[in-house]
């Protein structure tokens, strides 16, 4: 098992608390190195599954030419790399284990940080993209469209 | 008597007329460029005033192309997410349309990022992305975020510009007021195509012939219905009513541009020398009635020549004043780069002000600034103009099947990263000032914009474009830890502050790092690809983001000494072949 840093028993209920507002806070003045390394502990493998598990709640849907597929791959060096498929349709999010839905019609690869900060509205993907965070492959129009279709607009920017 | 006012914040309230400002640079015209040009003078330092005429910028679009060089010095601001905001979303700019009517039968479509692939690669190339976002947005943030060493003076029309013993004089009126008089140094003329001072200093307009008249009607409505699912910056119409382009300014609040160029003598008449029902031009467009449009209001209506201006000179024989922006070069919109070549101009010519101010460099450096910019605003007016005649031979042709045939020819208008990363200035004896237009390929040789690379700092990403937006940077691998000592030894560059970085490669940890080894590390080799430094080799960095010299770092003193001196004494970049030793 990796061990991890020791986060105070207040950060760590705010990471698993789900509200963006909680975890952003959480987030704030906390070592990228820090983070990572504990994300890549069991206990931060528990949170990101949590995340993964909860977010068909922050669905809104929106127009959907049939079901897509959205693959997300979590990095969390030096442990286990995690995946999930989220199955949309234009009102309906499912998270599966992948390779039971076939091929991604997009594929998301970013580090365990990133994620939560994607995850959080705490960074936009498009600024994880564009430092070098956040690879994309396949379908380009629905990964753009990610964040709005999860209510996931940073504070002040367009849903 | 007259009072002497120092430059406040923007938000001071306004001098009385009749009183006397001082300041570095009197900048005359608060459009983009004006601002933008405070904006970059203040950060070095140098007191600026800006004259302005309107009392509120305007609330006609007119630009709204940000192209990726612009919103970088737009970062450099720290206004890039707040342009970004106001503009519009990556997913309803990534294509463009034509169509019958906007209602009606799609005709050809062209993806701008087609590809997560294509998406990838501009994220190689630079930390931002292009935008689309209205100038009167723009316009609107540059002033909100003005330093407080630079100030607006609105509802003042600068009238003239007179020599002083130690620079200029611009006069201007106030509504029923006395004047108000600026004295500076130097005169920033970025007062538009129409403005009145280049004349009296002797900088006199040039102009070829006109490409035709356009009316822009800017507007709001919901059109939704007609654009979900195939978001567009912008949509051409042709139908037998109207034959333009529809421009996308804000799809969220619903408010957009119709542009409708004359192609004919009849339309000349039909759209200017008559009365014109502008409800029905939008609704053509659209190919609904009105009623059918919800929520459609008309907000202003413009018509306007449409071609490229410039000017016999930049700078008047005096030295004193300098022409920026629309008031050095006009082109036609298609390409959509007049406002991000003003901004650009202004970002050449601050840093070499403010060397000029400092008295750490000749006023020959001046010179350098139109020998650098009217050769890249010439460029992107041959482009504009190819892309404005081929676009009026596409409006004029026929709305059928075969239409989409050869539409990826016209790529080149829309998708021009090549032009907007890859200009260089003084390029070699027969080069273009841009080689490829559609394909941006990073080069770290002189005049050229230094590449963008991601450097990592304890996680922290910092982009190599990054590491010289206030002054000189030496940016060097790990074989060129020297340049740290030679940079503290010369601790400014033509007054400016020089820094020297040392960037280690991909593979280095932090454990790699010692006192005096590499500050940053490459992030996944980009660095080393595009500056290809060799051994102890650095590159040096000017503050407006483009390579000085390359130094090869065999005698580092030397190098540094010899390449400064050229362009504080000559304001020539050392030639690319040239060898500094």
């Amino acid at each position: 098992m990796t061990v991890g840093p020791l986060f105070p028993p207040e950060r760590l209920a705010a990471l698993r608390s789900g509200d963006l507002a909680d975890v952003r806070a959480a987030l704030a003045g906390l070592p990228r190195a820090e983070l990572a390394a504990w994300l890549a502990t069991s206990e931060g493998e528990a949170v990101l599954r949590t995340v993964f598990e909860r977010m068909p709640e922050r669905y809104t849907g929106g127009p959907m030419d049939g079901q897509q597929t959205a693959r997300w791959v979590v990095e969390r060096e030096p442990a286990e790399t995690l995946a999930y498929d989220l199955v949309l349709t234009e009102d309906n999010c499912e998270v599966r284990r992948t390779g039971t839905s076939g091929e991604p019609t997009v594929t998301l690869t970013l580090d365990a940080v990133s994620f939560v900060e994607m995850a959080s509205a705490a960074a936009q993907g498009m600024d994880l993209l564009l430092q070098g965070r956040l690879q994309i492959q396949g379908d380009v129009h629905l990964a753009v469209r990610m964040e709005s279709l999860f209510g996931l607009a940073a504070p002040g920017e367009p849903g | 008597m007259t009072a002497h006012v120092s430059p406040q914040p923007e938000s001071d309230p306004q001098p009385e007329t009749g009183a006397l400002v001082e300041a570095d640079v009197v900048v005359v015209g608060g459009g983009p460029t004006g601002l933008a040009a405070a904006h970059f003078l203040a950060g070095h330092g140098v007191r600026t005033v800006v004259l302005e005429q309107r009392l509120t910028p305007s609330g006609h679009p007119r630009a709204t192309v940000i192209n990726s060089r612009t919103m970088e010095l737009l970062r450099h601001l720290g206004i890039d997410a707040a342009v970004r905001r106001a503009g519009v979303p990556l997913q309803n700019t990534a294509r463009i349309t034509w169509c019958t009517e906007l209602a009606g039968t799609e005709l050809a479509g062209l993806d701008i990022i087609a590809s997560a692939d294509a998406l990838m690669q501009r994220a190689v190339n630079s930390p931002v992305l292009p935008v689309i976002c209205s100038q009167n947005r723009v316009e609107a943030l540059l002033v909100d975020r003005l330093p407080d060493n630079a100030r607006v003076i609105r509802g003042v029309k600068a009238e003239e510009l007179a020599p002083t013993p130690s620079g200029v004089r611009v006069t201007a009126s106030g509504e029923g007021g006395r004047p108000l008089v600026v004295e500076a140094r130097y005169a920033v003329l970025a007062e538009g195509l129409h403005g009145s001072l280049r004349e009296t200093v002797g900088l006199e307009q040039t102009a070829a012939t006109p490409l035709g008249r356009l009316l822009d009607i800017h507007f709001s409505a919901d059109l939704s219905p007609w654009t979900a699912g195939r978001e567009s910056a912008l949509y051409w119409v042709l139908n037998d009513t109207v034959r333009g382009v529809l421009v996308t300014v804000d799809p969220v609040d619903g408010e957009w541009l119709l542009e409708i160029p004359a192609l004919s003598a009849d339309e000349e008449h039909r759209y200017f020398e008559q009365e014109v029902d502008h409800h029905k031009l939008i609704e053509a467009a659209i190919g609904k009635p009105v009623d059918a449009i919800e929520g459609l209001r008309i907000h202003s209506v413009r018509n306007w020549v449409m071609g490229s201006t410039g000017l016999t000179s930049w700078r008047s024989a005096d030295g004193r004043v300098l022409a920026a922006g629309d008031a050095a070069h006009t082109f036609p919109p298609t390409g959509g780069f007049g406002m991000n070549t003003g901004i650009q101009d202004a970002h050449n010519l601050a840093w070499k002000l403010a060397a000029v101010l400092r008295g750490n460099a000749t006023d020959a450096l001046l010179d350098s600034y139109e020998r650098e910019r009217r050769p890249v605003a010439e460029f992107n007016a041959r482009h504009s103009e190819t892309n404005a005649l081929q676009k009026r031979a596409l409006l004029q042709s026929d709305a059928d099947p075969e239409f989409a045939r050869n539409i990826e020819e016209h790529r080149p208008h829309f998708d021009f990263e090549g032009q907007t990363l890859g200009f260089s200035y003084e390029p070699g004896p027969g080069e273009s000032v841009v080689q490829d237009v559609v394909n941006y390929r990073p080069t770290a040789q002189a005049g050229h914009r230094a590449p963008h690379a991601w450097l990592d700092r304890d996680g922290d990403r910092i982009s190599s474009i990054d590491l010289a937006r206030t002054g000189f940077a030496l940016l060097t691998g790990p074989g060129g830890a020297v340049w740290r000592q030679v940079a503290q030894e010369t601790a400014t560059v033509a007054g400016l502050p020089l820094t020297a970085t040392v960037i280690g490669t991909a593979g280095s940890t932090a454990a790699d790092t010692a006192a005096d080894g590499p500050q940053l590390r490459d992030v996944n080799g980009a660095f080393a690809d595009s500056y290809a430094l060799r051994g102890a080799e650095a590159v040096l960095v000017r503050p407006d983001g483009h390579v000085l010299a390359r130094l090869p770092g065999v005698a580092p003193r030397q190098e540094l000494a010899q390449a400064v001196d050229r362009i504080v004494t000559t304001g020539l970049m050392p030639a690319r072949a040239e060898v500094l030793s």
